[in-house]
């Protein structure tokens, strides 16, 4: 009926299909969209010096849950604790926690702007809060962000790193999810009395300022110190494990690296607490999992807590350890010549594109069901810090690719840009006796 | 399959799958700017500007498969209301320039579609460019299948109108 306009239309279709495309302008064009989107949301993660980014979860990982017959009936025990299975399952020391009734049930709501805030339950230890709440409004609630979270305990302001998740809601006027916060350093409460302080920022700009007190009736558990101060090496690497302390919410590991070593130590991958039966704790997978980034001398690993078992034996463990000959454990590129002026010879992460102020790079998978974030921030030639944004990874069967986005204004060629993680190890293995 | 799931993790809020969908839709959106916008310089800030609408609203689209329909309804909405702002500087000369570079038949038919309301282009658009099926057209604009295509019918109607009365004011 309109063969000569369909005729037409499609003629104009295959011009169109012809035009030329400006690949690198695009893909800028791309990156800066997101940036200004994610410049308007920032706010949603504050964390201090948190050392690498949650695990992924993937579909493989959510196939392998396994509850165990005690830790279903405490959760069945404890009215509403099924709405929160699925945050604390990922995590021994958690469910430790829900089957020695340490988890302790507070229901305490506020009403502001016609949204309820309740806290259903809080675990609280030296080393940190798990405030689990549920947040109710007769409208939808998928679009807000929280702003200025604290956690106070007799008005004073606990100081440290806070979390939390964008779950998928199931209801979009519900939210349920907890804040985790991890504190700096172990913290002496003077008193019951704790309020938790937060701001919710609608999608009309609009702020709602909620402060809920509330009064913990259980005793706080104290941690057992493990003073070890044991020197270990590793690949002619030294290390001092300083002390391991052990709290119901997490396991924190300290340790020294020494100065004169020729590699910088990246990531441990398996790190671990091991007792007599061979049963493992190992890294936070979904949450903090230490503080002091590889530019420390002294850092905290954070591991599951084994705090309610009473092992005859304990052991400390690791063998995987990302590390780069210390000259070389960065890149160094020139954005303007788009030129990669130095990187490791170990040559086992490609860097296959660079554009104004981005880098694209390839290599092979590095920890199966876990992304490491390559780098934290770089610096330019004045030396100022260059921040980094962006950094997005995604794969295929073969590769891992990841790109990362420099905040452009501080660019000031060439750019150093420290590696956080490498898929290059030490040789050798370390075991230490805890007890 | 992949493109499914790529969509899905980005409605929940997946950054890097975010990206991995843009990327993946980037070249249709592009030339659906240029078809709208006419030169490179615009199109290029339409896929930052649709970047960052898609970023902001991508938790509300409820179906992944109609998520490239999606974007690029963005990007034609994103591109009618510069239009609408710029429409006065539309002059002779842009036509010119762009009839230099083509051939007749197509320049007609830029012209006619800009004749019709931005509802019709869009459905014009969207079936004759993006080749998208009617089925899926009424589901996305939740009406039915019928009238999809009587709009449709509408809009060719239209078109053909446009080039009518073109043709013989030509031949006059």
């Amino acid at each position: 009926m309109f063969e000569k306009e369909e005729k037409m239309l499609n003629e104009s279709k295959k011009k169109l299909e012809q035009t030329e495309i400006p690949d690198h302008q695009i893909n800028d064009a791309i990156q800066q969209g997101i940036l200004k989107a994610k410049d308007k949301k920032r706010k949603r993660k504050k964390t201090l010096w948190t050392l690498t980014v949650a695990a992924l979860l993937i579909l493989t990982f959510i196939t392998s849950i396994r509850v165990s017959p005690a830790f279903a009936n405490a959760v069945a025990s404890i009215p509403g604790m099924e709405r929160f299975v699925h945050l604390i399952q990922f995590d021994k020391g958690l469910e430790a926690i829900i089957e020695n009734e340490y988890y302790e049930p507070i229901g305490v709501s506020q009403i502001k702007d016609n949204m309820t805030f309740t806290i259903d339950g809080v675990i609280i230890d030296e080393t940190g809060a798990e405030i689990f709440y549920t947040l109710e409004a007769p409208h939808s609630i998928k679009n807000i962000d929280y702003n200025k979270i604290d956690l106070l305990n007799d008005n004073r302001s606990l100081i440290g790193s806070i979390g939390y998740n964008s779950p998928r809601q199931e209801h979009p006027n519900r939210k349920v999810d907890k804040f985790s916060f991890v504190f700096v350093k172990p913290e002496q409460f003077t008193s019951n009395e704790f309020e938790i302080t937060f701001q919710i920022e609608r999608d009309n700009d609009k702020i709602t300022t909620f402060n809920v007190p509330f009064t913990l009736k259980n005793d706080l558990k104290n941690g057992k110190v493990y003073t070890l101060n044991q020197e270990v090496e590793m690949d002619g690497q030294k290390m001092l494990v300083k002390d391991i302390m052990v709290y119901p919410l997490r396991v924190a590991v300290n340790i020294e690296f020494e100065e004169q070593n020729d590699m910088e130590i990246l990531q441990f991958e398996d790190m671990r607490i091991e007792d007599e039966n061979g049963e493992v704790w190992s890294s936070i997978q979904n949450g903090t999992s230490g503080f002091g980034g590889v530019e420390n001398k002294e850092r905290t690993y954070f591991l599951q807590s084994n705090y309610f078992k009473e092992p005859k034996e304990l052991y400390f463990k690791f063998d995987k350890v990302q590390s780069l000959p210390k000259e070389e454990s960065y890149l160094l590129v020139d954005f303007g010549k788009k030129q990669v002026l130095k990187q490791p010879s170990e040559g086992k992460i490609e860097i296959t594109n660079i554009h104004s102020n981005s880098l694209e790079m390839k290599y092979r998978p590095i920890r199966e069901n876990h992304s490491y974030s390559l780098f934290s921030q770089g610096k330019n030639a004045n030396g100022g810090v260059v921040e980094i944004p962006t950094q997005s990874t995604w794969n295929d069967e073969e590769y891992q690719y990841s790109e990362i986005t420099l905040d452009a204004a501080d660019i000031i060629n060439p750019v150093k840009i420290d590696f956080v993680a490498y898929p290059n190890y030490l040789d050798g293995s370390v075991s230490i006796q805890i007890k | 399959m992949e493109e499914i799931e790529t969509a899905c993790s980005a409605i929940k809020g997946d950054e890097q799958a975010f990206l991995q969908l843009i990327k993946m839709h980037k070249e249709a959106l592009y030339r659906t700017a240029f078809a709208f916008l006419k030169n490179e310089h615009d199109a290029v800030e339409a896929m930052q500007e649709v970047t960052f609408r898609a970023y902001q609203k991508i938790h509300t689209v409820k179906d992944p498969k109609y998520m490239k329909t999606w974007l690029i309804r963005i990007m034609m909405n994103y591109c009618q209301d510069q239009l609408k702002k710029r429409k006065r500087f539309i002059s002779n000369e842009v036509l010119q320039e762009i009839g230099f570079h083509s051939n007749d038949t197509t320049l007609e038919i830029e012209e006619a579609i800009a004749s019709l309301t931005n509802s019709e282009q869009k459905l014009i658009f969207l079936k004759y460019f993006q080749e998208t099926k009617i089925k899926d057209i009424a589901e996305l604009e939740k009406i039915p299948e019928g009238t999809v295509k009587s709009r449709l019918h509408k809009a060719l109607k239209s078109l053909r109108n446009f080039l009518t009365e073109k043709g013989d004011a030509d031949h006059v």
